[in-house]
């Protein structure tokens, strides 16, 4: 485990904060890193969600009341140190799957899932992607506006789905008030193709029911990618 | 949900305890520490029902053992019985949680399949434990209930951590109970009577190799990494050559055994290449190859692979040296068998309104 300085701890929402470590070395968009606040304790896996070209590294967590490490995380400030291990992980784009320029690459998250592929869309995207993403509230739609100003600037290329299982004042563009099961089965579904590659990042529960719902319109497990958090 | 469960939810329970915290508990009430081997032994060699039975200690310590604790063991809820005489279990585990474990007799022997989680969070796509996520971790206690309260207990002679949930990724739950089970003043099981089943999380796997002298079994399902994330989204974060390299800083035998888990999917990892490729890639490693059919679930595409071409996977095996069986299904008529434990049609959805998906 590397010592590494926090340069940032912001506030996103009542329980949500992007941390900004300084940290200089490589890695693939959809990686993760280990943390934990000491060097010998066993470390906690977070998706990156910035991008190799952004300065230091960052992740997104929400506060887990009895966790054992986004207690601690919530209260350290600019400064303190903090004990990651390297960046890991295989929940990468494969260029093999934008090859056939008919087909999509679906990112479908909830909550804190969507940040590895905050850091895929910061780092530059080829070919049609759709991310979709589950929140309860607009609160907890992290990266909302970001990810809204992209879409309109890509339309050909990128389109955003927020749903909003609890949310009712989130009308807006691509802002669906519905959870994102639901939506994905009443509407997704139909724009699902069996050319499309599907990542899937988030709870074991989302990912479970997602799956089941791209299988029940043919979808084939070897076009489902999950990371899931544990 | 029995009377005994009910009550476990809000009083803190005894059963499950290490002799540390037992300890502890009886120097601060003024005891002499001995006193906590005569508990431990109580509750787990001679696994007692009740404070009453623990005819060595005082009446005051055995009052003060009535008012902080309950004593903790459970009933199961029920029992289903498959026409090959497999019995499935199923156990309350606090606030809507509910396990499962399997009791699987020989002649010549009886293995119980213990649960480690109520549910599970790896999303393997072929096992219907993931189809219900996560629920929550068993402390030690639920998990060697599960032996305590078998009727057949007596009968027991293997133990295998096979059952719902991912054993490594509830390390605290895991270990303890695994410290009981070996315990001379425990349940007194030999290493070689328990086996440990994992998907294979390095740093709690190390921990387990460090700690324990009882079997390992990794659940491996495909030798070729792009394959095995399909299955296993595990395999993103944690490959399996990880792994492998890890297991071969370790030594095993016959006392100490390796094995490795392959559920065989038609026409997904039951081609000759994925056999010859599953030999190379355990070059080196002294192990036994589980194959096992694969026992439909709903929610993915995949069928288990025939009889003759597991006979032929497990022949090529064979002939490069692996010891490799071709495991007996057992309970599959009352969905007990290799991946069919679940709960999930018991789980009220309550936290629906919750979730953010």
């Amino acid at each position: 485990m590397t010592p590494c300085t926090i340069l940032e701890n912001r506030v996103l929402g009542p329980k949500g904060r992007l941390l900004r470590l300084e940290w200089q070395g490589s890695f693939i968009p959809g990686q993760v890193i280990g943390l934990a606040v000491n060097r010998d304790a066993t470390p906690r896996w977070y998706s990156i969600a910035s991008s190799p070209e952004e300065e230091g590294l960052s992740i997104l967590y929400t506060l887990v009341e009895d966790g054992e490490l986004t207690p601690r995380l919530f209260d350290l400030v600019p400064g303190s140190t903090i004990y990651l291990q390297e960046p890991r992980g295989q929940f990468v784009e494969q260029a093999a799957w934008v090859r056939n320029p008919a087909s999509t690459i679906w990112w479908i998250a909830n909550g804190t899932g969507i940040a590895p592929f905050v850091s895929m869309l910061r780092s530059g995207i080829q070919g049609s992607h759709r991310l979709v993403h589950g929140a309860r509230t607009i609160e907890e739609a992290w990266f909302r506006e970001e990810c809204q100003a992209r879409a309109s600037e890509n339309k050909d290329l990128f389109s955003y789905h927020l749903c909003l299982s609890q949310g009712k004042n989130g009308r807006g563009q691509g802002i669906h008030e519905s959870r994102l099961t639901s939506w994905l089965q009443s509407e997704g579904t139909r724009l699902c193709k069996a050319q499309d590659h599907y990542m899937l990042c988030g709870s074991a529960g989302m990912i479970v029911e997602v799956r089941e719902i791209l299988g029940s319109i043919g979808i084939k497990h070897e076009s489902i990618s999950s990371e899931i958090y544990f | 949900m029995n009377q005994s469960a009910v009550k476990s939810i809000s009083e803190p329970r005894l059963f499950g305890k290490d002799l540390g915290a037992i300890e502890s508990w009886v120097v601060a009430k003024g005891e002499p520490a001995f006193r906590a081997k005569q508990i431990y032994e109580w509750l787990y060699a001679k696994g007692v029902r009740s404070f009453s039975e623990m005819s060595n200690l005082s009446e005051k310590l055995r009052a003060n053992l009535e008012s902080e604790w309950i004593l903790g063991r459970t009933e199961a809820d029920s029992v289903s019985e498959s026409a090959d005489g497999t019995k499935k279990y199923l156990f309350a585990a606090g606030n809507k949680k509910y396990i499962e474990s399997a009791y699987i007799p020989e002649p010549d022997r009886a293995t119980l399949c213990v649960s480690t989680q109520a549910g599970c969070k790896m999303g393997c796509i072929f096992c219907a434990t993931a189809r219900q996520g996560f629920q929550g971790n068993l402390d030690a206690g639920q998990i060697v209930n599960q032996l305590y309260s078998l009727p057949e207990r007596e009968r027991i002679s293997n133990i295998v951590y096979m059952g719902m949930g991912e054993p490594l990724d509830n390390q605290d739950g895991t270990f303890g109970s695994l410290r009981i089970l070996m315990n001379p003043r425990g349940a007194n099981m030999a290493a070689r009577r328990i086996t440990l089943s994992t998907i294979g999380l390095p740093g709690p796997l190390e921990a387990y190799l460090k700690e324990f002298d009882s079997h390992l079994a990794i659940s491996i399902h495909s030798p070729f990494d792009d394959e095995r994330k399909s299955l296993m989204p595990i395999q993103h974060v944690f490959p399996i050559k990880d792994t492998l390299g890890l297991l071969k800083g370790y030594s095993f035998s016959d006392h100490h055994r390796l094995s490795f888990e392959y559920i065989m999917f038609d026409k997904v990892n039951d081609s000759p290449s994925h056999a010859r490729e599953l030999a190379r890639i355990l070059s080196g490693l002294p192990c036994r190859i589980n194959l096992i059919h694969y026992h439909s679930v709903p929610g993915n595409d995949l069928q288990g692979s025939p009889r003759a071409d597991m006979e032929a996977f497990q022949t090529i095996l064979k002939d490069k040296g692996y010891n490799t069986t071709i495991r007996r299904s057992r309970g599959e008529d009352i969905q007990a068998a290799c991946g069919l434990l679940s709960t999930k049609a018991l789980l009220r959805n309550t936290d629906q309104d919750t979730r953010d998906w």
